[in-house]
Parts: C-alpha cells; sequence; structure tokens
C-alpha cells in the first residue's frame, strides 16, 4: 500500500480541481496495472497527510471513482476494482474466457437470453452475413471472479447450428462447446470498435454507472472453411485500455496517403 | 415538433407514426443533425398519447441509428457519417482511403509554446527548463466535426515553427517534409471517455457523449519522441478496425 502512496500525483500549481487531479493520478496507475483488481487502497487520512490536501478531497476523489466502478468501497476501506483486459483481446483471436482466466481470475458465464430471431439491424457488415436467415441469439454475461466484466450479444446463424438452441451449454465458452458439436474452429474474422454511453439496462447488468463510456466490439468470426460463425456484439465496462503500434508498413501507407488522422 | 402527425383514426400503430413522421422529417432535410427532438412529456401533452408510445417510438429510431438519447440532456438527431479507420494493417483494410469528401479542414483554436507541465516534459523526453509547442485544433470533413486534436511538440526539434506552417501542413508533411524527420515506430493507446463540456462543444455534440481517447507517441529514427498527441474522435460516429487471425 505504501507503494500506491508513493504514487499517486498530484500538481497544486494548476487550475485543475484537486480532487479531479487525484481521481485521474489513481485512474491512470489502475490503467496502467500499477495498481491491481482487489489492492487496497490508502485510507482518506494516509492519502491525504501524504499530499497535503484535506481528507475532504481525498473523500471526493474516491467516490468519483466508486461512481466509475474503478474503486468499491467496505467498511470503510477502498479497494481497487478494476480490471484490463489484455490488448489481445482486440487484436488476435481470443476467447473472453481465456482472457479472463489468464488475468488470474476465475471466469464464468451466465446466459440471460437464448432464442431464434432476426438479426438487428446494422450488424451485416461483411458480405458473408446474411441478414435475411434466421439467427440463434444468445444473451451471455462473463464474470472474472463474480465481477460482471462483458456483456456478449451473440448471432449465430442457425442454419449452421442445428439445434443448438436447446443444448445447455449456458455455463461454458461458446467456441468450446461449437468446436466439439460442430467441428468448427475460429480461425480468422474482424472488429469493429465503436465507443457508446452505457444504456440503462445494460449498465444494471455490468454494475456501472448509466452513460459511462464503454467500448462496443462487434467481432465476426469465420471457421476453417471461412464460413461465418458468429457475430457478437460486446460491451464491457472494464477494458478500458488497449495498445496498438504502428509497424513500418502502416507508417508508410499513413505517410503515402496523407491520411488525415495522422 | 410540427413535423411530427399522428392520424387516430387509421390503424397504424401511434408508435409508428411518429416513427416515420421524424424519419421523414430527417429525409427531408427539416430536421438536421444535432436537432433536439420533443420530450416524452411534450409529445404526451399535444398528442394525449401514453409515453410507452413515445418510448417505442424513440427506442426504435435509435435502433435505426437516427437519433441518440443522451441521459439527461434529451433525444437528438445524429445522422453525423461513420468514419472507419484501421487499428493495423492499413493496407488490408483498405476502403478508408477511399473515402470521398468534398472539404477538409483544420480549425486551429490554440498555438503555444508551454513548459508548465511535467508529464508532458516527461512524455517529449525533455529536460526541465526545454519548452514545447502546443497546438489544438479541430478537423472537419465536409464541414462537420470529426476530431479534435491536441499536439505536442519538442521546441528544439522544430525550429521557426509557426501556427501559419501548422495550419496548412498535416502532420506528416510537417515532421516529413518540412522538417527532416522520418516516422520510425507510432505507439497508441486507446481509452473510452466521457466528453467534458468544452470538449463537447468544440465537436458539437452534447456533453458526456462517449469519445473514444488516442494517445500517440511518435518516434523518429534515432528512438527520439518527436511528437505527442491526444485525439478525440465522436464514439459512435467512428469506428476502428482490426482483421483477425
Amino acid at each position: 500500500m505504501k507503494q500506491i502512496l508513493a504514487k499517486i500525483k498530484i500538481d497544486k500549481r494548476q487550475a485543475t480541481p484537486i480532487a479531479l487531479q487525484i481521481a485521474q493520478s489513481i485512474k491512470n496507475l489502475l490503467i496502467d496495472q500499477q495498481i491491481k483488481y482487489m489492492h487496497q487502497m490508502p485510507s482518506l487520512e494516509e492519502l491525504g497527510q501524504h499530499l497535503d490536501v484535506s481528507k475532504e478531497d481525498v473523500k471526493q476523489a474516491y467516490h468519483r471513482l466508486i461512481v466509475e466502478n474503478l474503486l468499491h468501497q467496505e467498511q470503510g476501506v477502498y479497494y481497487a476494482n478494476y480490471v484490463n483486459l489484455s490488448s489481445d483481446y482486440y487484436l488476435k483471436v481470443t476467447k473472453l474466457y481465456d482472457v479472463i482466466k489468464s488475468l488470474g481470475l476465475t471466469p464464468s458465464i451466465k446466459t440471460i437470453k437464448k432464442r431464434v430471431t432476426d438479426l438487428p439491424h446494422g450488424l451485416a457488415l461483411d458480405p458473408l452475413i446474411d441478414p435475411n436467415i434466421p439467427y440463434v441469439q444468445l444473451k451471455r454475461i462473463y464474470y472474472g471472479n463474480d465481477i460482471p466484466l462483458a456483456l456478449m450479444d451473440i448471432y449465430l446463424p442457425q442454419e449452421s447450428f442445428k439445434g443448438i438452441e436447446t443444448m445447455n451449454f449456458d455455463e461454458k465458452p461458446l467456441y468450446e462447446a461449437i468446436f466439439f458439436t460442430y467441428g468448427k474452429l475460429i480461425s480468422s474474422g474482424r472488429r469493429l470498435m465503436s465507443v457508446i454511453n452505457l444504456p440503462r439496462e445494460d449498465a444494471k447488468i455490468l454494475n456501472a454507472a448509466v452513460d459511462t463510456a464503454s467500448y462496443q466490439v462487434v467481432s465476426i468470426a469465420f471457421d476453417q472453411h471461412k464460413k461465418l460463425i458468429d457475430i457478437s456484439r460486446s460491451i464491457s465496462t472494464m477494458n478500458q485500455y488497449f495498445e496498438v503500434d504502428f509497424d513500418e508498413k502502416d507508417i508508410q501507407y499513413i505517410t503515402k496517403n496523407h491520411f488525415f488522422y495522422i | 415538433m410540427n413535423y411530427i402527425k399522428i392520424d387516430k383514426t387509421i390503424k397504424k400503430a401511434l408508435y409508428l407514426q411518429i416513427r416515420d413522421s421524424i424519419e421523414d422529417a430527417i429525409n427531408e432535410g427539416v430536421l438536421s443533425d444535432n436537432d433536439r427532438l420533443p420530450t416524452e412529456s411534450e409529445l404526451c401533452e399535444v398528442f394525449n398519447i401514453s409515453d410507452i408510445v413515445v418510448k417505442n417510438a424513440y427506442k426504435l429510431l435509435v435502433k435505426q441509428g437516427l437519433v441518440s438519447r443522451v441521459q439527461g440532456s434529451g433525444t437528438f438527431v445524429s445522422t453525423r457519417r461513420m468514419f472507419k479507420f484501421p487499428l493495423k494493417g492499413f493496407e488490408k483494410i483498405g476502403d478508408f482511403a477511399s473515402y470521398t469528401y468534398a472539404s477538409k479542414s483544420k480549425r486551429v483554436i490554440l498555438f503555444d509554446i508551454a513548459n508548465d507541465s511535467d508529464w508532458i516534459k516527461n512524455t517529449l523526453n525533455l529536460k526541465h527548463d526545454e519548452r514545447y509547442y502546443v497546438a489544438k485544433y479541430v478537423v472537419l470533413i465536409d464541414h462537420a466535426e470529426v476530431l479534435y486534436q491536441t499536439m505536442y511538440l519538442p521546441e528544439s526539434l522544430f525550429p521557426q515553427l509557426s501556427i501559419g506552417i501548422f495550419e496548412e501542413s498535416n502532420l506528416s508533411t510537417l515532421l516529413t517534409e518540412r522538417y527532416p524527420f522520418q516516422m520510425k515506430h507510432v505507439k497508441n493507446g486507446f481509452s473510452p471517455v466521457n466528453l467534458s463540456s468544452s470538449e463537447a462543444q468544440l465537436l458539437n455534440t452534447q456533453k458526456h457523449s462517449a469519445a473514444h481517447r488516442v494517445r500517440t507517441t511518435i518516434y523518429g529514427d534515432k528512438h527520439q519522441v518527436i511528437a505527442y498527441m491526444e485525439t478525440l474522435f465522436l464514439g459512435q460516429y467512428t469506428q476502428f478496425e482490426v482483421i483477425v487471425g
């Protein structure tokens, strides 16, 4: 905990309110994984003394972070409540279940909806997706140590997964089930990331504040024969940071095309 | 709200009548981007309908991507264009380069030489008394705000940089043509943020709207940091794409 104390920094010469600066500093440490999930935070008095600010400022900062679901409080003790999924989750073929496991957490899954339906508007994002056939929708919550980490809304083409809506794999990773039953292996895909204001119903499930900025990732997965496995939309308030490096090819492309974002 | 028309004597569901009226108003240009729609209680009062009807109509419009709801602010028309950028593998995802637009402009709102942030000096590998340029600007495509960027450049690496030079060049021409650098390595960190009210104003959207924040560090051929920037992209109108596997 002493180590955490030394890392929290503010600059009193700046115009930004002290509480906001403290909150931002802690947020950066959480995102950089310097403060990890369930680490105990310094008490209000300790941090106030260390930074030479009032206890009230620290309290305000902690409460701001509780609203953002980054800290939680139990009997007057504050704990870090933030889990960062690895950048691999975005950039490689990964299974959320395994990503959670690799963080040292115990993964679990709960299926809250399972039915045959149409593909929602806006998800036919690839020429290989037929929006006019029935899909099996699975809505699942992925937990790590019982904290809800992500909400997944999955659509599988019914014709490729006959009978899947009646099978019981509600608590198992999806790709395991479809590999053992249907012989399909996720081999390639694409991901599209946008940021949304968390809708009320999802906020409730994820135990987060309504309207918090959250990643929404649409993933399209294909099997070894380039046939569609699924289209999924996942929302998470936990995975708030990932890194991407451009390689030389990308930089050449950017320079040549005078690409306007960079 | 005179663009909404309800006929209670016909069979068509009321929420669909509301939806169609608003959709038509958007298509005909009566409503444009960022216009506020009436509140639920306003519609209930005028048309003598239940709030469930309005809720259903607005829910459908949100689903269609024509409007967005901002907690505590209201319901707004959102007809901005969607931009898709590659996260990696620019050549594999070629279609972003084929965006056609009539106009592109950079509106510089601040240009300064500063020394006050230790964090920036640290990021740019500057000594305590060295200074850096700060520039803040908004990029507009076809007159719509697409991104808001703050750029930091070490003063010593960019002699005689002025707001004029800055306004007329984009980053890659600035670094590699105006100045003798090569971009060797680019590191990006992505995170979601809610916009502050000033950021929202600059991007012409509502306060607290969700956005992508991208922090980019650009390294030259001697591994020196030549630029650092923070970019805000509108969250719902900007997608980053990556091909996996």
